[in-house]
């Protein structure tokens, strides 16, 4: 007979596979990341006063130019006149360069030197650093707090009734950190003037760069290199080029970056349950007294084998099971220990005879390890236990002595 | 003996030449000579201050190239190449003796002298080498100056920015 019409399997998403591949760090709860395919996840941020962190290259390009610009503050000497050397962001538009930024011009637009020209000449991604694993939908982003959420507005009613407040938090991607390079050149008219420039850029390499209520980054400039320019027909030029590697990161504002990230989510709100007292010690021992606890035959007594059938212990069973006495030695050799009176305890059928893994031998209340058990047998009435005396005490020729004691603990009686 | 070319042809010409200079043609420059004993060079051939000697008002033929502007990391530069010619007569009267590294000043604009050629002899001759000749025959009528237009803020002549 034919079977009626099925739903085909829905292929896992690769989200849905990532997601499975995650291990909470420390065995319990969920996975840390959020799905944000989760309806309550998907909060809006409209109306929301708070900014989330974006950082990009402009941002990069700004901290070259604060920090040329407020600390550095390149200037030099000519005519006996201190003059501040422009810097540029290389290759402006050319209304921008000869009409807004005319001021390192004259009237006729020929450029006035001292200058300091950066651009950019390389981004290169660093992945040494971190890594928010995948833009489809990101797993690792940091969070943070808003430390105040109309969710909470404050009553002392929460206090009463012993209720945390659920948390509003922020979601932020990993950023992307990347290495820029940046090719620079100064122009001057002379080389004592260059010399001047080099020496203030190379106090601030290997600095954080950037406007401390911003953002800084690290930027190290590694080799200067000077040459004078005289040009048949042109004047003569010298221009030092360098490149500044910059140690940046990147918080994008893209479409894809807010499709995939978490960026608002809410705390579960928690109500403490403290510690309460039941009552007398009778009230309490009488709620213990459970049908379960108090039943003849207990859960195990009653387990059900796989396969159907009930498999049962006997009385015989429990005692073997449950027997466990300790004896000291009566006597004692050299190497061996004697239990008088006692009996190594009768495997009921089906269970293996007790060997040595069956007992404990301690000296002088230090466990003998297994290894160092020779023997338990049992001799007419009573128990002799061999034991590797020398390697126990880790000396050869060892033995025991009269005031050494010798306590047996396992299956006998 | 030469029959043409003497002292007092030269004359004639000279006179006409200048008269049509300053009476018709009517262009000027200054001309800027920097003052040696009172600009001092450093190890590397330069001086962040120079000090020029008072400009000299000539009257020179200007031949003035198309504005070039060329672009670089740096933004739109102008460059312009210009030609001053002068009468030689003119500079040994204002005893000014052009040089590459002179600046002239033309509507404000500085110019650098990259070269200095004196190639126009009346008749083909300098009564300055006559090799034995009369000196009296021949002479150099013009000086020609090509610079180019230069960076006025470090000539310190006057702000420019």
């Amino acid at each position: 007979m034919a079977e009626g019409k099925r739903n085909k399997p829905t292929p896992k998403t690769q989200s849905e596979l990532t997601r499975e591949q995650i291990t909470p760090y420390d065995g319990r709860g969920a996975a840390p990341a959020s799905s944000k395919a989760k309806r309550e996840n998907q909060i809006s941020l409209k109306d929301d006063t708070v900014k989330l962190p974006l950082v990009g290259f402009k941002d990069i390009d700004g901290a070259i130019i604060h920090y040329f610009n407020n600390v550095i503050k390149p200037s030099v000497i000519q005519n006996s006149i201190k003059i501040d050397v422009p810097v540029l962001y290389g290759s402006p538009e050319r209304w921008a360069a000869v009409q807004k930024d005319g001021f390192y011009r004259d009237k006729d637009g020929k450029i006035q030197v001292p200058l300091i020209m950066f651009k950019k000449s390389n981004i290169e991604k660093n992945r040494a650093l971190g890594n928010k694993l995948d833009g489809n939908e990101v797993n690792n982003f940091i969070i943070y707090e808003k430390k105040y959420s109309k969710r909470n507005i404050y009553d002392r009613f929460s206090i009463l009734t012993n209720r945390n407040p659920s948390k509003e938090l922020y979601g932020v991607v990993v950023p992307d950190y990347v290495t820029v390079t940046y090719q620079c050149v100064i122009f001057t008219d002379y080389v004592e003037q260059c010399d001047k420039l080099i020496e203030a850029l190379n106090f601030a390499s290997d600095s954080y760069w950037g406007d401390p209520e911003r953002y800084r980054f690290r930027a190290m400039i590694d080799s200067y290199t000077p040459t004078i320019e005289v040009v048949q027909g042109q004047d003569r030029g010298v221009k030092a080029t360098f490149s500044i590697r910059l140690h940046g990161y990147i918080i994008t504002d893209t479409y894809n970056r807010d499709k995939a990230n978490l960026k608002k989510f809410y705390s579960k709100a928690q109500v403490n349950f403290k510690m309460e007292t039941a009552g007398s010690i009778e009230e309490l021992t009488t709620r213990a007294a459970t049908p379960e606890s108090t039943a003849p035959i207990r859960f195990y007594d009653t387990a059900t084998v796989t396969g159907g059938g009930t498999y049962a212990l006997s009385t015989e069973d429990i005692t073997y099971l449950t027997l466990k006495n300790a004896a000291i030695a009566n006597s004692k050799s050299s190497s061996s220990a004697t239990f008088s009176n006692r009996t190594i305890a009768t495997a009921p059928a089906g269970y293996p005879t007790p060997g040595i893994q069956d007992f404990e031998v301690y000296i002088n209340g230090r466990r003998v390890p297994a290894s160092q058990v020779t023997s338990v047998s049992q001799v007419g009435a009573d128990i002799i236990v061999v034991l590797d005396v020398a390697g126990f005490f880790e000396e050869p020729g060892a033995v025991l002595v009269g005031t050494d004691e010798i306590l047996l603990i396992g299956k006998f009686s | 003996m030469s029959i043409f070319g003497s002292q007092r042809d030269f004359g004639l010409i000279k006179k006409m030449n200048r008269a049509l200079l300053r009476d018709i043609i009517e262009q000027e420059a200054a001309y800027y000579k920097i003052s040696l004993e009172a600009t001092e060079a450093n190890i590397y051939g330069e001086a962040l201050t120079k000090t020029f000697l008072p400009p000299v008002l000539l009257n020179c033929l200007i031949t003035k190239n198309d504005q070039v502007i060329s672009v670089d990391d740096f933004g739109p530069d102008l460059g312009r190449a210009v030609s001053f010619a002068f009468l030689r007569d003119d500079l040994v009267d204002a005893n000014v003796v052009p040089e590459v590294g002179d600046i002239i000043m033309l509507y404000e604009q500085y110019y650098e002298v990259d070269t200095v050629r004196e190639n126009q002899y009346f008749f083909g001759k300098d009564n300055n080498y006559n090799f034995g000749r009369s000196d009296k025959f021949g002479a150099s009528i013009s000086i020609v100056c090509d610079g180019h237009l230069t960076r006025a803020d470090k000539l310190g002549i006057r702000p420019v920015r």
